[in-house]
């Protein structure tokens, strides 16, 4: 197919390989579970391949509304119940009409460019379309008591963000609650 | 450049020098038909697996 290309021969290894998942709204089941189909896309692992899937797909202005995409550190499954991520949370911004696809890039660039202080703590981040086209992002990170490597300032310094909203999520409260 | 010995850093600068440069899809680039058309912006040959629910 033309649409695939060889690798080019000099690339530029980032220091994690991360993968794209998508939860696609119009294949999940009406009364399925949000998260039950969520689907690994594809993984990258240097700065040519990121772009290369980034080129490809869908902004999330062009997304369907409910859908979910996720970029994550390989091997950490974008579900609270992965063991990496139950002790940790979620920092989520609602972004400002018409800003969510640069900020969206803006963060991927940040998380696989290890731009954060605290890159460690991060499991990757999301994208989620709502209603009324309004979009979220989220980083979650590993470990929720740790307060300091939280990433929602450094996030919101990067995206030079002037107006937001901005809440924080513990997972262990939401197994509390089951 | 790119003999770091930890952590590879690259600023957002740099790596948006990239964008324009690789545009097409990573070698071995596969993807389930039911989320192809939502998520890609160019036709790919997908795969028709409708029955691998494999999580």
């Amino acid at each position: 197919p033309s649409s695939v290309s060889r690798s080019l021969e000099s690339s530029h290894p980032l220091e994690h390989s991360w993968t794209f998942w998508f939860d696609n709204p119009s294949s999940r089941p009406k009364q399925g579970t949000w998260g039950s189909h969520i689907r690994p896309v594809h993984s990258f692992s240097t700065v040519e391949d990121f772009w290369c899937l980034y080129n490809n797909i869908h902004h999330p202005s062009k997304l369907a509304v409910g859908a979910d995409l996720h970029c994550f550190k390989d091997k950490i499954e974008p579900k609270w119940e992965d063991p990496i991520c139950a002790n940790g949370g979620k920092w989520t911004i609602t972004t400002a009409k018409g800003k969510a696809d640069t900020w969206w890039l803006y963060t991927l660039l940040a998380m696989i460019g290890e731009q954060f202080d605290y890159g460690d703590e991060i499991c990757g981040a999301v994208v989620s379309v709502r209603r009324g086209k309004q979009e979220r992002i989220a980083i979650w990170t590993k470990n929720a008591s740790n307060e300091e490597a939280q990433p929602c300032y450094q996030l919101l310094k990067r995206l030079e963000i002037t107006f937001w909203y901005i809440w924080w999520y513990k997972f262990s409260d939401m197994s509390n609650h089951l | 450049s790119g003999g770091g010995l930890s952590s590879k850093k690259y600023s957002r600068d740099f790596l948006l020098t990239f964008s324009e440069v690789c545009k097409d899809l990573p070698v071995g680039f596969e993807i389930l038909a039911d989320i192809a058309d939502a998520l890609l912006t160019t036709q790919v040959p997908s795969i028709h697996t409708s029955d691998r629910e494999s999580y």
